[in-house]
């Protein structure tokens, strides 16, 4: 278990009401465990990112939500009611939304069609209507008779999207939207879409393995690894207080070496760094810094050797070795141009609260943290 | 997690007393679970006949295989062998050439003859053989207008030979190597062969030494595709006198009716099939080369100018004259004249056979379809390794001459109809004469086994491009089942599914090995009278029924030429329709 504790998740969603909720749920296939013993509340309104490696099971999860698989234990509600386990609710009564990785389009309809295909029991004045409004809503009017095929990467997405909202679901479930569009256009359709969400109103369950599309689209982080939820919190608090070494790692860039707590202290390699915690004395940890935690100088008598240095433009990225043989990298203005092989002596900068795990905490450690 | 909340603010009822419909989807998967058994069930009638065939194989009968040896045998495996080397020579030189000129270079026409090259495809080798049989002999029109040019003494080669006949098949059956080698060399990235020019390579070097070994695996697959046709072609090598296995086969079974004989043969047939298949996956190797190119433009053209454009027009023009123009024109020409005198009731005839062929196509067309949707269901819904196994089983048909298959469904019938008769006759008394053996059902059966690949490569394209999340989107869009097979598979597969049964149809009405040895006594087909006919070389006679044909033939080779296209535009990363197949 992490050694830092995480308060800013105490006093929250006391008010809210959950939306979708996952208790104890299960899914392998065969041999193989997808996901395991996971529960997850996401609340009304809310937009989740849900992070991790590929493989890690996250995909499983939106299915599972969907219906378009079956959890082997445990149970999903969306709102009050519950769609799996003890109870089968099939995807098509579920008012779930989704827009897929490939978009999934019907190759043989029009992109009006497309749209319409889910809007079911309406006159056909209405269904024009509703069509047309999402249309609108994603900036593709003049594009009604066309065929997918006919259109850009970035349209299809959109089409993808009018397609899943256009029914109305109370809840969008979103499987790496933009990871087959090219870099530029990520950036955009991302702010579009987020704020395209934000405006239909719905629960928004987005999933990504790219951590800063994450921490972009979230109002709350979970991280997930091995099929199961390492953390979840605020995009800041994820990364700013990761609650394993695995999430430390997996957001943002981060490098750990060894201490151990003397006197309310822990002695590194680079020196005494203040604890927070009570630890009693002589407990082994391991501190997480990034790379922009650390500022390092010439000096002779200093612990570690400038190895590598990458220019970034505004900064140097440079790798430091440690008298251990470990190596941290620390960011460093670009007016401090050190060669390589300088003897540097390190500071921790002030204004980071430093980041603990007991010694021998590999990347998997159980579930973590607890919004409520 | 969940740990310090209350548990009270879960809301779960206990009392599951809903009225919706619970959709047991444990039920509908132990239901599809159970469903490989059918796909197994299909493979399995398909191997049936071959696995027999290859049991008396390694049971021989020494008797048959003395006498077998001592008669016919060594002429006919040498001929076959002289047929498959020359026939695929012949195509490889031929399909790859035309499909290269049509690919690289611009010249008058270059853009009609690209497709127009295809249509010998729509002409079977025995009707392009008794054709060829009738203008080129002795007696034949160009003989004799050379007799009477420059007299009698005028030295003609001898079409009724081993070369006449390698001859007639390189022709209609180059389209093969010419439809799988344009797509390949369509398919090449136009950057790789640019990279080749750069280092040095003149145009024809860096065909020489890039694009014909990039395509390599698919000329494999094209002279394959055309070896098997003339493995399993009896008619032609007869009209030149040239006796190959499947000839054998037939005349053993026909002549003798020595089932056991037709059966030795039938297991050096399926060798000779063997070592065709074989041979592919040699050449292929461990190679797969596939060169999406992502947007890379094709190989471009160059323009042939001047002489050097006639000529290539000309080659293009030459081949085509003498692989569907002549034979076309010729059947034309002798159904006109037969039709100023045609004997009363032939008409009659002709809708009787046409109607035989119709309903015997129909009904091997919609069994074997009904059959390639149900492995390719099993496949497409994700049945692993076993339902692949099953498909690859099921669709191993292709590779098996129609003699083999013809004499493999024999045996077992004949088998069954005895037993089901001596069972009758020791419980009643009575004969009640062989049930299966004769019948549509043994005929039908056997159409599906050598088609069923056919059927199966469409039904699977188009199933394909149906991703699971297609399926999963209409769902979450609140289709049901039904409404997502109507709305969504059913649309999107139907035109592959259309373009299967085109193909399967137009292969069943031009099959005569297994018509031949199969059909019921009497029942005869357009094809059957074709033969029979051209047989007695009353060619004239033979013309309707082969033209009629003929034209149907054509309609597979224009889905082949969209699907072509279609490829070509897809290469080019230019934007393309709704898919055909």
């Amino acid at each position: 278990m992490a050694l830092n504790s995480h308060e800013d998740h105490a006093n929250t969603m006391e008010t809210t009401t959950t939306h979708v909720t996952l208790r104890q749920v299960s899914k392998f296939f065969g041999k193989v465990t997808a996901v395991l013993d996971l529960t997850l509340q996401v609340e009304k309104g809310e937009f989740f990112s849900l992070l991790g490696p590929s493989g890690c099971g996250k995909t499983t999860l939106l299915r599972l939500i969907a219906g378009l698989d079956e959890p082997d234990t445990g149970t999903i509600a969306i709102g009050e009611d519950i769609v799996a386990g003890g109870r089968w609710i099939p995807p098509e009564k579920r008012g779930v939304g989704i827009v897929f990785q490939d978009y999934a389009l019907f190759p043989h309809m029009t992109v009006f069609k497309n749209i319409a295909f889910g809007l079911r029991g309406c006159s056909r004045q209405e269904l024009e209507q509703r069509v047309r409004e999402s249309l609108q809503m994603v900036d593709l009017s003049d594009i009604a008779q066309r065929y997918p095929h006919e259109l850009s990467g970035g349209q299809q997405q959109r089409v993808a999207l009018a397609r899943a909202l256009a029914p109305g679901p109370q809840v969008v479930l979103l499987d790496e939207p933009f990871s087959n569009l090219d870099a530029d256009l990520r950036t955009r359709i991302r702010a579009e879409v987020k704020s395209i969400l934000a405006r239909a109103g719905a629960t928004v369950i987005f999933i990504t393995h790219d951590q800063e599309e994450a921490l972009f689209m979230g109002n709350r982080v979970g991280v997930m690894n091995a099929g199961q939820l390492e953390q979840i919190g605020r995009p800041e608090a994820i990364f700013h207080r990761p609650a394993t070494p695995f999430v430390a790692q997996f957001v943002g860039t981060a490098d750990f070496f060894s201490g151990v707590v003397q006197d309310r202290s822990v002695a590194t390699e680079v020196g005494l760094l203040p604890l927070r915690d009570e630890l009693p004395d002589g407990t082994m940890v391991k501190v997480m810094v990034r790379p922009d935690f650390i500022d390092i100088r010439p000096a002779p008598d200093g612990a570690g050797v400038i190895v590598d240095r990458v220019f970034h433009g505004m900064h140097y990225l440079y790798r430091v070795r440690l008298p251990s043989g470990a190596t941290i990298q620390c960011l460093q203005h670009h007016n401090q141009c050190y060669p390589l092989n300088t003897r540097v002596a390190m500071k921790i900068n002030a204004g980071h609260s430093l980041v603990y795990f007991a010694d021998g905490e590999e990347s998997r450690a159980g579930q973590q943290d607890n919004p409520h | 997690m969940g740990e310090g909340r209350p548990e009270g603010s879960f809301v779960m009822p206990k009392v599951q007393t809903c009225t919706e419909r619970i959709h047991s989807s444990g039920r509908w998967r132990r239901f599809t679970r159970g469903l490989p058994a059918l796909p197994l069930l299909i493979a399995g009638l398909v191997i049936l006949p071959v696995a027999v065939v290859l049991w008396t194989l390694l049971t021989p009968t020494p008797a048959v295989w003395e006498h077998l040896w001592a008669t016919l045998l060594p002429e006919i495996t040498r001929n076959t062998m002289v047929l498959l080397i020359g026939v695929g020579a012949g195509t490889l030189i031929l399909g790859t050439g035309l499909a290269w000129l049509t690919v690289a270079y611009r010249f008058p026409g270059h853009a009609v003859f690209d497709w127009l090259l295809l249509l010998p495809l729509a002409v079977p080798t025995y009707i392009m053989g008794f054709v060829y049989m009738a203008t080129f002999d002795c007696a034949g029109p160009v003989q004799s207008a050379l007799r009477g040019w420059f007299g009698s003494a005028i030295w003609f080669p001898e079409i009724r030979s081993g070369g006449g006949a390698v001859l007639v098949m390189t022709l209609v059956l180059y389209p093969y190597v010419y439809l799988l080698a344009r797509a390949a060399f369509h398919e090449q990235s136009g950057n790789t062969f640019e990279a080749a020019r750069a280092m040095g390579y003149s145009r024809l070097q860096s065909f020489f030494r890039l694009a014909i070994p990039l395509a390599r695996p698919s000329i494999a697959a094209g002279v394959t595709l055309a070896l098997m046709e003339a493995l399993t072609d009896f008619a032609t090598v007869r009209f030149f006198n040239f006796p190959t296995l499947s000839d054998g086969i037939i005349r053993v079974w026909h002549g003798m009716m020595d089932l056991r004989a037709a059966t030795e043969l039938a297991g050096v047939l399926v060798l000779f099939a063997l070592v065709v298949i074989l041979f592919e996956r040699w050449v292929r190797g461990r190679a797969r080369y596939s060169q999406k190119g992502g947007r890379s433009p094709g190989i471009g053209r160059v323009r042939f100018s001047g002489w050097g454009g006639w000529a290539a027009a000309g080659v293009c023009a030459l081949v085509l004259a003498v692989a569907f123009v002549l034979p076309v024109a010729q059947l034309a020409l002798w159904t006109v004249r037969e039709a100023a005198h045609m004997p009363p009731g032939a008409l009659a005839i002709y809708w009787e056979l046409a109607g035989n062929s119709l309903i015997l196509s129909g009904l091997a067309t919609a069994t074997a379809i009904v059959l390639a949707v149900v492995v390719a269901n099993g496949v497409h819904m994700g049945g692993g390794r076993l339902a692949r196994f099953t498909a690859r089983l099921a669709t191993m048909g292709y590779a098996v001459p129609g003699a083999v298959i013809a004499v493999g469904v024999l045996v077992p019938l004949s088998a069954f109809d005895h037993a089901l008769n001596d069972l009758v006759e020791q419980w009643r008394g009575v004969t009640i004469g062989l049930l299966l053996t004769g019948s549509v059902v043994g005929l039908i059966y056997a159409y599906v086994v050598r088609f069923m690949a056919v059927a199966y490569n469409s039904v699977e394209s188009s199933l394909d491009k149906i991703t699971p999340n297609i399926a999963m989107a209409a769902r979450s869009l609140g289709a049901s089942p039904r409404r997502l097979l109507w709305r969504i598979h059913l649309p999107l597969i139907a035109p592959g599914l259309l373009a299967g049964a085109t193909l399967v149809f137009v292969d069943v009405m031009k099959e005569l090995p297994i018509t031949m040895m199969l059909r019921p006594f009497g029942y005869d087909t357009l094809a059957i009278w074709v033969w029979q006919m051209a047989a007695e070389s009353l060619w004239a006679g033979a013309a309707l029924p082969a033209l009629t044909i003929v034209l149907v033939g054509i309609l597979p080779v224009i889905l082949l030429m969209r699907i072509g296209t279609r490829s070509e535009s897809e290469s080019r990363g230019g934007a393309h329709g709704p898919q055909l197949t």
